[in-house]
């Protein structure tokens, strides 16, 4: 009880960092760049981005030194709201550490079926290698599923990944290992809530994650159709078996005829009403779109500390999300009236 | 407390009347497209229209040009103003040709400078060192690349220890870099440069001058002096240009705007054959004159339904409130706007924040100066904020009249209250110690007030809702507010010696509420015949709804507590002009009024701004939290202005 009075400084300190996030004006401001140079230059005018930024050349700069440099940002802005919040900032930093290493070891895996994984040593994040288990450097040396698991020896992820060690000749179950990861890190999330967290805090982070793992759910069901023409039997395995969708809905989204149908079905659950009031162009963009709706209004008006801290995390990993958009956009040439609709503000 | 009627139309027609339907629909100003798709439960045969909007390459070049040649484009009136496709196209390709190309000489120019710049910062770094340019450059067998590696890049070559060509020899280093040289066989120099290129080597152009590093220096210096000197030309003339297009440029962009916003609604257009389906929404009272419009369409028909019939496609919502109400629909759309079957609370929020502002900053001249700027900031900058000043700072007025302060002095109005109301002095002392309790209780009072007409609010607004459970059995429903009424007016009745604590009291004040709210769930579930009623584990739930419980009665408490800061604010603002008034009375002559000048500027600041924010607070957080969730979606109708800042 103490410590969820003690923690109430994140309310206020939160809303202070968000207050610097960036805002329509700044985004208008991004999408007139014609290079990423420009991107950098302009983030560097903003004051939260000027720390990490200051020292890029902004007329030599890459692309993936650029992202990495806002990732790195936002890790360590993220980490540090964390410690102000005593009741779960320490189980919510597991969280954001969690998925940075999901992260790490889904790009190590498409590296490592495409035969590159030399090539990890470009992306590697070295700042985080202190925070992590996974022996981050020993990644880039891996040549088949046994490196792989060796690399990962001295974490959690090597028990749960070996079963998925392919045989001679087999590829690398790409799409089950992800399932399967973030599996884990939603499972570790929900528990923490259960456990750590209580009353209208409880409702609103339930809220938060199973909204979006039901659309999560429903993008998938919707691309595996529509792309990849996968079986009713292949797909539920792919999808998480969190959230509030019922079995019967799951069930008819999956059987039904067409994409189009499916979205309908969608448009027609408790979490699929919300489409109705989103403007968006890729279903994709739904899980985000939702999750920025709702977190946007928490961030605000929750009382929450917990709720608080990480509707921050998943704004900020919505900003992050909205940077790369824009300078992918940019980098390919893309109007920038078509990349205006696919950010999330 | 009102939302405008909202109405819901579905269009269909022959597609060859489409783009005559959709520019009246533009032209109306009034009309908020929707997916129809998700109106019709059968959509087989339905496509969407894909027809590319080609204003928008125009607009888009327009917007680039403009951005940067930092010229703000701006919706004119444009009436008497009349182009086509052609002329737009034309007009762009002028200021491609003309104003472009000074732009692009201006950017490059720029580039040199910050490209010079650079260096220059890079090749100071290798100043002093004892090496020759020239014969460096000479060697025909290695090659040498001078410039910066990010430190984390540094140590990542430590994974390239098997390969005996990737060595970096750094000279200097800053926070983030590293500065030096690398070098390997020209043989192996593709490789070696492309290892290092994906490392973010930065390389420094340092080896096209011959010696030392020092004329390096001198001649990148000479070169921005240079490019400086153009700079100012080619602005000179980047300026005369806007002057001489400023107005035709801007009647091209509104138009060319005008064309893009009405083609887009074709975006929410479905074609079944030959026919086209459009749905949206109007207002109540526009409706007779859109149809009027409609009707001069051949080969379009339409139907229209009330939105109260179709709330699953959560209609959007228009505040409508009266004069005085309105510039607090600001704070409402600050929460979020109301669903279209949910309670406005904007009425509210007018009546209980100029009231609650001014009791808290109240001073008959301080009221009057807010109330002045507010006007000033409405009327000169347009800001929502300054329309909201005026009733608080006249509230201020008021109860400043109550406490007899004017700019902090506490007794100028004692005349007015002998000649008025024949009283001695001012009625209310706030410094009296006995008065600055009697403000506390009062203040809690008020708080009570506010929190039960908050859970009244959501009674209503539940029941209109068909929300029953959260209405009878919620917190902040039927059992909250006789709960909250209980434990409030129960200890109040026994201290006025009226024995009201009976088993009878007790058991339908206090102990059913609580049951009810502890079993809130079930009974909900009961009340809607739910035959999944029951919680998993009978255990589970009752324990965690104890706890819930007890967070609820703490919340009670808090909440009221909270309204305590309604009286500090007064005491607050009593005390800080008393101190301004101490230190004047001190100082005497010219710095009385210097000192009386600084505190009533420092308090209206300071204090002014703190009550702002406290009074939110206190709307946000213990009243609207109990009856308003503000789901809503904004109605907004196709129209240049509503989409002038995209």
């Amino acid at each position: 009880m103490i410590s969820r009075f003690a923690s109430n400084v994140v309310l206020s300190k939160v809303r202070a960092m968000y207050g610097r996030r960036l805002i329509k004006k700044d985004y208008l401001d991004l999408l007139n760049c014609k290079s990423v140079g420009e991107i950098a230059s302009i983030l560097k005018c903003k004051s939260d981005y000027f720390q990490i930024l200051q020292e890029l050349n902004e007329s030599n700069v890459h692309r993936g030194q650029l992202e990495a440099l806002i990732k790195k940002k936002i890790f360590y802005d993220t980490g540090a709201i964390c410690r102000y919040e005593l009741s779960t900032g320490e189980q919510f930093s597991g969280y954001i550490i969690m998925r940075m290493e999901i992260e790490q070891i889904l790009h190590t895996l498409r590296l490592l079926s495409a035969g590159k994984s030399p090539r990890y040593i470009y992306s590697m994040p070295l700042f985080f290698n202190k925070h992590t288990k996974i022996n981050l450097p020993a990644l880039i040396k891996v040549e088949n599923f046994k490196d792989f698991l060796e690399a990962l020896s001295g974490s959690r992820y090597r028990k749960i990944l070996a079963p998925f060690e392919p045989r001679a000749g087999e590829n690398i179950l790409f799409s089950k290992i992800e399932v399967m990861l973030y599996f884990q890190l939603y499972n570790t999330i929900f528990d923490v809530i259960k456990k750590y967290t209580k009353g209208e805090a409880q409702k609103e982070l339930y809220e938060i994650f199973n909204s979006y793992v039901d659309f999560y759910n429903f993008v998938r069901i919707v691309r595996l159709k529509k792309y990849y023409n996968t079986p009713p039997e292949d797909l539920y395995p792919l999808l998480l078996p969190f959230g509030t969708l019922r079995q019967k809905q799951i069930q008819d989204m999956v059987q039904a005829e067409s994409y189009d149908k499916a979205i309908e079905m969608m448009k027609k659950t408790n979490a699929g009403r919300k489409i109705a009031n989103i403007e968006f162009r890729y279903v994709d963009e739904l899980p985000l779109r939702v999750n920025y709706l709702k977190c946007n209004r928490l961030i605000r008006f929750s009382v929450y500390p917990s709720v608080v801290m990480f509707s921050y995390i998943a704004l900020c990993e919505i900003e992050l999300s909205n940077i790369t958009s824009i300078i992918e956009g940019i980098r390919y040439k893309v109007p920038s009236e078509e990349i205006f609709k696919i950010l999330v503000w | 407390m009102a939302i405008s009627k909202i109405k819901v139309i579905s269009i269909i027609g022959m597609m060859n009347s489409l783009d005559e339907v959709i520019k009246m629909a533009g032209e109306s100003q009034v009309f908020h497209p929707d997916n129809a798709l998700s109106f019709y439960s059968d959509t087989r045969g339905f496509s969407p229209v894909n027809e590319v909007n080609l204003f928008a390459e125009p607009l888009e070049m327009m917007k680039n040009i403009a951005s940067s040649a930092n010229f703000e484009l701006k919706i004119v009136d444009i009436s008497k103003f009349n182009a086509r496709l052609e002329s737009i196209c034309e007009f762009v390709r002028y200021l491609e040709n003309e104003l472009g190309d000074l732009l692009n000489r201006r950017r490059r120019i720029c580039e040199e400078i910050e490209s010079s710049k650079r260096s220059l910062d890079g090749v100071n770094h290798f100043v002093g060192r004892n090496f020759n340019l020239s014969e460096i450059k000479a060697c025909e067998y290695i090659k040498v690349r001078f410039g910066r590696l990010p430190k984390e890049s540094y140590h990542k070559l430590n994974s390239y220890a098997d390969n005996d060509y990737v060595l970096f020899f750094p000279c200097t280093k800053d926070n983030t870099h590293y500065f030096g040289v690398y070098f390997c066989p020209v043989e192996k120099l593709d490789v070696i440069d492309r290892i290092f290129s994906e490392l973010y080597f930065e390389e420094l152009d340092i080896l096209d001058s011959e010696g030392v590093p020092e004329k390096k220096v001198v001649k990148l210096k000479n070169d921005i002096n240079n490019c400086q000197m153009e700079l100012v030309e080619i602005n000179r003339k980047i300026d005369e240009f806007l002057k001489n297009q400023k107005d035709s440029w801007l009647k091209f962009y509104t138009k060319t705007f005008e064309f893009k916003t009405y083609f887009d609604i074709k975006k929410y257009v479905y074609r079944y054959n030959e026919s086209f389906v459009l749905v949206g929404w109007l207002p109540d009272n526009q409706e007779q004159d859109f149809k009027n419009k409609l009707q001069r369409i051949k080969g379009v028909e339409y139907s229209i339904e009330d939105a109260k019939n179709v709330q699953g496609h959560s209609p959007p919502v228009c505040l409508k409130n009266r004069w005085f109400f309105k510039p607090f629909e600001f704070f409402v759309d600050m929460y979020g706007l109301p669903s279209y079957n949910e309670i406005d609370p904007t009425a509210f929020v007018a009546i209980t924040y100029t009231i609650l502002f001014g009791i808290m900053f109240g001073d008959l001249g301080q009221g009057a100066v807010i109330s002045i700027i507010g006007y000033l900031l409405w009327k000169f900058k347009k800001m929502a904020l300054g329309k909201i000043l005026v009733p608080c700072g006249i509230s201020s007025m008021f109860f400043g009249v109550v406490y007899g302060s004017v700019f902090g002095f506490e007794h100028v109005l004692d005349p007015f209250y002998r000649l008025v109301f024949k009283l001695e002095e001012k009625p209310i002392e706030v410094m009296n110690p006995g008065i600055a309790n009697m403000i506390l209780l009062s203040a809690i009072g008020i708080g009570v007030l506010l929190v039960l007409v908050a859970m009244g609010i959501n009674v209503y607004s539940s029941f209109k809702r068909r929300q029953l459970a959260d209405g009878i059995f919620g917190q902040n429903g039927v059992a909250g507010l006789v709960f909250y009424a209980g434990l409030i007016f129960g200890p109040i009745s026994q201290f006025l010696g009226i024995k009201i604590f009976m088993p009878v009291y007790l058991f339908f004040m206090i102990i059913l509420p609580l049951i009810c709210i502890l079993f809130e769930k079930p009974l909900g579930k009961l009340l809607e015949k739910d035959p999944d009623w029951k919680p998993e584990s009978w255990g589970e739930y009752f324990m965690q709804s104890l706890f819930e419980v007890f967070e609820v009665i703490l919340s009670y408490i808090t909440n009221t507590l909270s309204f305590l800061r309604v009286g500090a604010f007064v005491l607050v603002h009593a005390g800080m002009m008393m101190v301004f008034s101490k230190l004047a009375e001190m100082s005497g002559g010219l710095g009385c009024l210097i000192f009386m000048i600084m505190g009533n500027i420092i308090v209206i600041g300071l204090e002014g701004l703190l009550v702002g924010i406290q009074v939110l607070r206190l709307e946000f957080y213990e009243m609207f939290i109990r009856f308003f969730e503000g789901q809503g979606v904004a109605f907004s109708p196709v129209s240049i202005k509503n989409y002038e800042k995209i």
